[in-house]
């Protein structure tokens, strides 16, 4: 065990954990960040999405030891009441089903607008591809990033 | 309904009113509000002077409660697995009692046999609930209006309730439901057989699409699921299983797993090993250092081939071949393999189990079998064990199962204190519920025209059972398929066969998606287009037309899909839409992605890497029509998934002029 400091949408813990723990677990059961989910355990699904500093990552593949290394945000961090342009547009386009991926739908997405403020349909694609949602909520995750697009307020 | 069916529905209730407005105001009929206030209403309204008693609270029966303060707490009975029953039933109860949509919450029901059937399956949430709801919104309304009437000292009869108020048509006096919660909690409630219902044209919440209220929590990450639940002094499980189905646990070693930090206990339970700990991560690292010694008994010799070779040889006939049909014949071999269900979130259950009682939270399709099994594991009678119902982060039809929480109480027995029982990927793919493999013999005569001979044989004897909308997918795809060889046969278009063979309640959807796609237009190479139709359950028809490009190396990209469906009743629109568009992507992962396999009694699959589901980028473009027939609502959760399968199958062969009649469809099938 190590004692490790990080930083979690703006506020510092101190966490001790085994230096491999993955991010995912160290939020979900020592900060209680619920928000973040488990689905695959191996960076294939993304429903544990969060990012560190400004890249999104998958925080079951991210080692608490990596994870301490910059400043995270969680779905919980987005914004202060729900109010993200991207949360308004999901809440619009009546995107979830389960919504048990949707936290890490939104927080793929605030990254990559971030980085894309004017992206294409075909990019929207490419970067959200790697998240997936069984309940197959895709047209209207694509249609909620292209309203924000739209809107300007991917930045 | 669109805002023009809206608009003409409203249009009707004002000429109705205005042609009988006095035999109207003489009936004693809270379903005639709407008319009444329509015409009748004078303005401004005057409000009664009446002061709420916030304490008071007005439970007229299981499912709503109205309290002094104006709120409004539906009770859902069933689970919502995603398709959105919360909101679907506090919208029924809602319309029929006259609330303020913003003064609704809704509570989550226990297990609880007072509710009658509490499952989630078959489609079945909406249909089986909608009469119920609307009583129990009549039976509130009605002692609402009758305390509302007393306070104003006027006749029921001349009252109605609308946005949560009681009000006179005749005057427009009004009280809010806050008001007269008082009184209304000391009068006799009516008897089933006294009830009146609104008719359907003065629905106002039910056919549209107002937000979903689990929504809000959803985007921010506050909705707790099952998965997320801390109980304080909780302790986290994981259970090691035979890795071949009905295997047996010989004999385990467990010392290096209990050198693993965190890990607890190591302990057989349920037939395999549960190791126990402080965290999901480190009882996940006891598991992988557990040394298991399993006699793999009877399926050790498993094989996906052979169970293909048996089902055949049930239903094919000895000696047949293809393309060797007799004039007049057309006979075919369909196959649909093995699949898993992998709801997002993966299976889990919480248990805490005392002296003399047990509480459970367990995201379950039946909690009536969830509780049941607690029961019998704990050996505590019913009455003591609470069984609660998280929000479930999809079901799909593996929660109709309750082996993870037989495995969870199973544990948790064993501790004074609270265990989780978490299911990894590995677990949810490794140990699922399968969709059984099947071999389908299809035949039909070509002199008459009519529905083919399907003779099917399931493999069933591994644990295999209900995956969303169940057997109506292997048959819709071989009778659709199949429907489309007897028109190549018969020269026929398929869409002519289709007006020629289905039923009725069919007809209008499949001249829907035909319009709407151009059906025959010419398309460009590569491209095809298919049409299939389906009604699951035989409750709810769906047709769809797919088109699909193939490349010349054989990748098909599902380019776009049209749905109609017949819902009966769509009580909110976009989430009928909603579930088409989740069917289908549910039926295009089957077709595009791969099957679950067994090598040696052992699944190969293990995760999403190999065993890969439908991505936003091969997501084709959807559209759904809903075309209401009316009545009641008939359910809407399975039958998006059973047409999308033949439609695009159908439209492969279009493009290419390949018939494969098994999925998912591999590069290899276009060599």
């Amino acid at each position: 065990m190590a004692v490790f400091q990080i930083e979690v949408n703006g506020t510092f813990y101190e966490v001790t954990a085994q230096p491999e723990t993955p991010l995912l677990w160290v939020l979900r059961e020592n900060l209680g960040l619920t928000g973040t989910k488990y689905s695959c355990g191996i960076g294939q699904c993304g429903s544990c999405t969060v990012h560190l500093d400004d890249r999104a990552v998958r925080s079951c593949t991210v080692t608490i030891e990596d994870a301490s290394q910059g400043a995270i945000t969680t779905i919980e961090g987005l914004s202060s009441n729900g109010d993200h342009p991207l949360q308004r547009a999901w809440l619009d386009g009546q995107v979830p089903q389960c919504g048990y991926c949707q936290p890490g739908q939104l927080m793929q997405a605030a990254a990559f607008l971030k980085a894309n403020p004017v992206a294409t349909r075909a990019e929207i694609a490419q970067a959200m591809k790697v998240i997936l949602c069984r309940c197959g909520t895709y047209q209207r995750i694509l249609h909620a990033v292209e309203a924000v697009v739209a809107q300007g307020g991917g930045a | 309904m669109n805002p023009q069916t809206s608009k003409n529905r409203r249009d009707f209730i004002k000429v109705s009113a205005l042609a009988g407005g006095g035999m109207v105001l003489s009936m004693a009929l809270a379903s005639c509000a709407d008319e009444v206030e329509e015409t009748l209403l004078p303005t401004p309204l005057s409000e009664s002077t009446a002061t709420p008693n916030p304490d008071a609270i007005l439970e007229p029966g299981l499912f709503v409660k109205i309290e002094g303060t104006g709120l409004v707490t539906v009770t859902i009975h069933k689970p919502d697995i995603g398709q959105g029953v919360r909101t679907a039933f506090a919208m029924i109860l809602a319309d029929e009692l006259g609330a303020d949509w913003g003064s609704i919450r809704v509570e989550q029901a226990d297990a609880d046999g007072r509710y009658g059937d509490q499952q989630t399956g078959g489609s079945g949430g909406v249909s089986d609930s909608y009469t119920l709801l609307r009583q129990a919104g009549a039976t509130a309304r009605m002692v609402l209006i009758a305390a509302g009437s007393q306070k104003l000292g006027v006749p029921a009869a001349e009252c109605f309730a609308k946005d949560g108020s009681i009000i006179h048509a005749g005057s427009g006096e009004q009280l809010s439901f806050a008001d007269v919660v008082d009184l209304a909690a000391t009068l006799p409630l009516p008897g089933t057989d006294e009830l009146q219902f609104k008719r359907p044209e003065a629905f106002s919440l039910v056919g549209t699409s107002p937000p979903l209220l689990e929504h809000q929590e959803m985007v921010t990450g506050r909705m707790a699921y099952a998965s997320d639940l801390h109980v304080p002094e909780m302790l986290y499980a994981v259970l090691a299983r035979s890795p071949v189905p009905h295997g047996e646990l010989v004999s385990f070693d467990a010392s290096e797993a209990e050198l693993v930090e965190g890990v607890i206990a190591v302990l057989p339970a349920a037939g395999g090993v549960a190791v126990v700990g402080e965290s999901s991560w480190a009882v996940m690292q006891g598991r992988k250092a557990l040394d298991i010694v399993w006699d793999d008994g009877f399926f050790s010799g498993l094989n996906t081939e052979d169970v293909r070779e048996e089902m055949a040889g049930r239903v094919v006939p000895e000696g047949w071949q293809p393309g060797q049909d007799a004039p007049g014949e057309l006979s075919a071999v369909y196959e649909f393999p093995f699949f898993a269900h992998a709801t997002q979130e993966p299976l889990c259950c919480v248990v805490h189990v005392q002296q003399d009682h047990c509480e459970v939270w367990a995201p379950t399709q039946i909690p009536a079998d969830a509780a049941a099994i607690v029961a019998t594991i704990t050996g505590l009678a019913r009455e003591n064990i609470d069984l609660h119902i998280p929000m479930i982060g999809g079901g799909l039809g593996r929660r109709l199962y309750q082996d993870f929480v037989l495995e969870a109480v199973t544990v948790a027995k064993e501790f004074d204190v609270p265990v989780k029982l978490i299911w990894t990927r590995e677990d949810d793919v490794q140990h699922d519920v399968y969709h059984p493999y099947s071999v389908h013999y299809v035949s039909a005569g070509l002199e008459r025209l009519r529905f083919p001979r399907i003779r099917t044989a399931r493999y069933e004897r591994i644990p295999t059972g209900a995956w969303r909308a169940v057997t109506n997918i292997p048959e819709a795809f071989v009778r659709e398929c199949f429907l489309d060889e007897m028109a190549v046969a018969l020269d026929l278009d398929p869409l002519d066969i289709r007006r020629e063979l289905h039923r009725q309640n069919m007809l209008p959807l499949i001249e829907k998606v035909a319009q709407e796609t151009n059906w025959g237009s010419p398309l460009p190479a590569g491209r095809g287009r298919g049409i299939a139709c389906h009604s699951t359950w035989d409750v709810t028809p769906v047709a769809q037309v797919a088109e699909v490009s193939v490349s010349p190396a054989g990748e098909v990209k599902v380019e776009s899909v049209v749905c109609a469906i017949d819902p009966g009743l769509a009580v909110h629109p976009e989430m009928v839409k909603a579930q088409m568009e989740g069917g289908i992507v549910f039926g295009l992962s089957a077709v595009l992605g791969k099957a679950i396999s067994f090598e040696n009694g052992r699944v190969k699959q293990s995760n999403f890497h190999d065993y890969p589901l439908l991505r936003m980028d091969q997501m084709p473009e959807v559209e759904v029509h809903i075309v209401e027939s009316g009545g009641l609502p008939t359910g809407v959760g399975e039958m998006g998934v059973p047409p999308i399968v033949p439609a695009v199958m159908n439209a492969i062969f279009d493009a290419t002029g390949l018939r494969i009649r098994q999925i998912p469809v591999k590069p290899g099938d276009f060599m």
